[in-house]
């Protein structure tokens, strides 16, 4: 468990599928990840088998409880690369506008610091889609810097957007 | 107060939810070279491995009166030069600070040279875990080396103690 003031991470067990699957098909989420298709429970097990599978792991995932220990999102580094020491952070919670609340900004700080202080990455970073100003507002406010702009990323309802990649880099 | 024997007894199967939670414990994490949290999945494989025969680790829980409230065992087992490293985790936290880590080292020390005839026990010991520091060196293990900048965690680089005890 990893401990923070307005949320805990722990592991995520298999009976947390469901309610994943849940999240991550919901429309809003799916305007902010890369996931084009309606996940079924074969994907969610396929992919937390191949997690599990990895030695060292590229993926690590936690579940996010609030105080009261419920279950309210999942988050965690992805893309890990131990030899250029470079993580993507993602982050998906239940709540309606949940990027503005102080449990989504907390579990940021807990998967930053893990991420520096444990695991001794050097960069943190996240691919944004420009339709999805929450998250934007949300990495600003954790200070991290926008590098650039991928022009047309990304086919959504019949138009082109552009993505923005954002970093933290430790110690910076 | 504290009649009742601590005992070391085979992990069943029912055993690992209470192992997840201690291992996961962020004050027992702290001490271990695990650095992510651990499910029913790593566990469940985990303990397929160790209910092998020639499995290299072999590990017990140990039994207060009716609860379990800790694991611990020989790990790294080297059969040809008659080595293992202990390993130790008393979870329940209402028994720390009773002589129980003194007790069950002692046995885990006694079945590694009797049972398993092992020559040599090493332990791994990070330099800010000063509770196993005194605990193993009141065992009579000697400390063998440094192994400086061996660990990262909490945003520094730390040292690693070797131990060892010789039969």
């Amino acid at each position: 468990m990893i401990e923070g003031k307005y949320v805990n991470l722990r592991a995520l067990e298999k009976e947390d599928l469901e309610l994943l699957k849940k999240w991550r098909n919901d429309k809003r989420t799916r305007t902010h990840t890369r996931e084009y298709r309606l996940l079924n429970m074969i994907n969610q097990r396929e992919w937390f088998e191949t997690i599990h599978k990895q030695n060292p792991p590229t993926m690590i995932m936690f579940g996010i409880e609030n105080m009261k220990r419920k279950l309210i999102g999942v988050c965690g580094l992805t893309y890990i690369d131990w030899k250029n020491r470079h993580a993507e952070i993602s982050q998906i919670m239940s709540m309606d506008k949940w990027q503005r609340t102080k449990e989504a900004k907390n579990t940021l700080e807990l998967v930053i610091d893990y991420g520096f202080n444990e695991l001794n990455l050097h960069r943190l970073w996240v691919e944004i889609y420009d339709t999805i100003t929450e998250n934007i507002k949300l990495y600003e406010k954790m200070k991290f810097v926008k590098e650039g702009t991928l022009r047309d990323r990304l086919w959504r309802k019949s138009t082109w957007h552009d993505s923005f990649i954002y970093s933290m880099i430790n110690g910076s | 107060m504290y009649t009742k024997k601590l005992e070391l007894k085979k992990i069943r199967k029912e055993d690992l939810t209470s192992i997840i939670k201690w291992r996961n414990d962020s004050e027992i994490m702290k001490y271990n070279t695990q650095y992510f949290l651990l499910n029913m999945e790593y566990e469940e494989k985990w303990y397929g491995d160790i209910i092998k025969k020639d499995s290299k680790n072999k590990m017990f829980v140990f039994k207060y009166g009716k609860d379990i409230v800790g694991v611990g065992g020989l790990i790294h087992l080297d059969n040809q030069n008659k080595n293992a490293d202990v390993a130790i985790i008393l979870g329940e936290t209402k028994i720390h600070g009773k002589g129980f880590g003194t007790k069950a080292l002692q046995m885990l020390i006694d079945y590694g040279f009797f049972k398993m005839k092992l020559h040599r026990i090493g332990a791994d010991i990070f330099e800010y875990n000063k509770i196993s520091v005194k605990l193993f060196e009141k065992l009579g293990f000697t400390k063998e080396g440094v192994l400086n900048d061996y660990l990262w965690r909490s945003g520094k680089w730390w040292n690693l103690y070797k131990y060892s005890i010789i039969n």
